[in-house]
């Protein structure tokens, strides 16, 4: 038997509800329901920098609104491409149909297309923000600061290709962070990262 | 030139009343525009001129025109599609 394979009875016994058939029965369908939950999690590429990265824009203020969002979508097109919205929030990643299963295609995608973003966040606050965080420029010059910058449709060829060059950059010291991560962190933290499900559930308790 | 910039005025608030990728063809063969350049410029002016960038440093037209297609008929760019989460409303 798999040491992560969901005991019921077990969590049950540990959850004192073994006599309670309402919270069993909840129990048997909230596992199947949380399985296929869990397939969306699973599919979200490179979903902490995604977030630490809006929330990074969410503090430039005023130049990104409250709500700034990322998101990502499959298109037919054959090449990957990043578009953000003229009043800037929301950027949209568009990953290729043709890479659709092909995880490290698509995380190395999305890593790119991060690092359009980042690279010309950061050139932003060094062009418009005081060293505190302050805003310290022209709201409309920054607003076209940062949408020329990532508009290669009006870029001329060489900071076309300086741009790109930057947002891979970007995209190798990310999954550089996330294999640092796997490779270090992860066999120094395998007792708490690797436990099984007995053990996990037994943590619990204390809640 | 004014009458350039009428014709482009046209086009462009034909594209935005396009609902396929169908229709769209016809409007660029309406207006005799066949050029990829300039049915890239049109259809982003249509939406609102969005900055956009590549996976590839210079793709070719045919790929630029077929993403962008692509983003317009979504409508994930359109301001009525997410403008709820600014106002705290379901969509």
């Amino acid at each position: 038997m798999n040491e992560n394979e969901i005991e019921t009875d077990y969590l049950l016994k540990n959850l004192n509800i073994c006599d309670n058939k309402e919270e069993k029965m909840w129990l048997t369908n909230a596992k199947k329901r949380f399985e296929m939950f869990y397939q969306e999690v699973r599919e979200q590429p490179l979903s902490s920098l995604i977030r630490a990265m809006e929330i990074k824009c969410r503090r430039l203020q005023p130049i990104f609104p409250q709500f700034f969002e990322i998101r990502w979508r499959y298109v037919t097109a054959n090449v990957g491409s990043c578009f953000l919205i003229k009043d800037v929030g929301i950027f949209v990643i568009n990953i290729p149909l043709s890479i659709k299963g092909k995880e490290f295609e698509i995380r190395n995608l999305v890593a790119h297309e991060i690092g359009h973003l980042y690279s010309t966040v950061v050139s932003l606050e060094r062009e418009y923000f005081s060293e505190k965080g302050e805003f310290i420029g022209d709201v409309g010059e920054s607003l076209k600061f940062l949408r020329d910058c990532l508009n290669s449709e009006n870029l001329d060829k060489e900071k076309t290709e300086s741009y790109h060059k930057r947002a891979t950059m970007i995209g190798i010291f990310a999954l550089n962070e996330r294999s640092k991560f796997y490779k270090h962190r992860m066999p120094l933290n395998e007792r708490s990262f690797c436990k099984s499900f007995r053990q996990i559930a037994d943590d619990f308790k204390r809640w | 030139m004014l009458e350039k910039r009428t014709s482009s005025l046209l086009v462009v608030k034909a594209i935005k009343a396009c609902s396929s990728k169908k229709a769209l063809n016809t409007v660029f063969k309406e207006y005799g525009i066949s050029k990829l350049e300039q049915r890239i410029k049109l259809l982003l002016k249509a939406m609102g001129n969005p900055s956009v960038s590549y996976s590839d440093c210079f793709p070719p037209a045919r790929e630029r025109y077929n993403t962008i297609v692509d983003t317009h008929f979504s409508g994930i760019l359109r301001k009525d599609y997410y403008s709820w989460i600014s106002k705290g409303k379901k969509k």
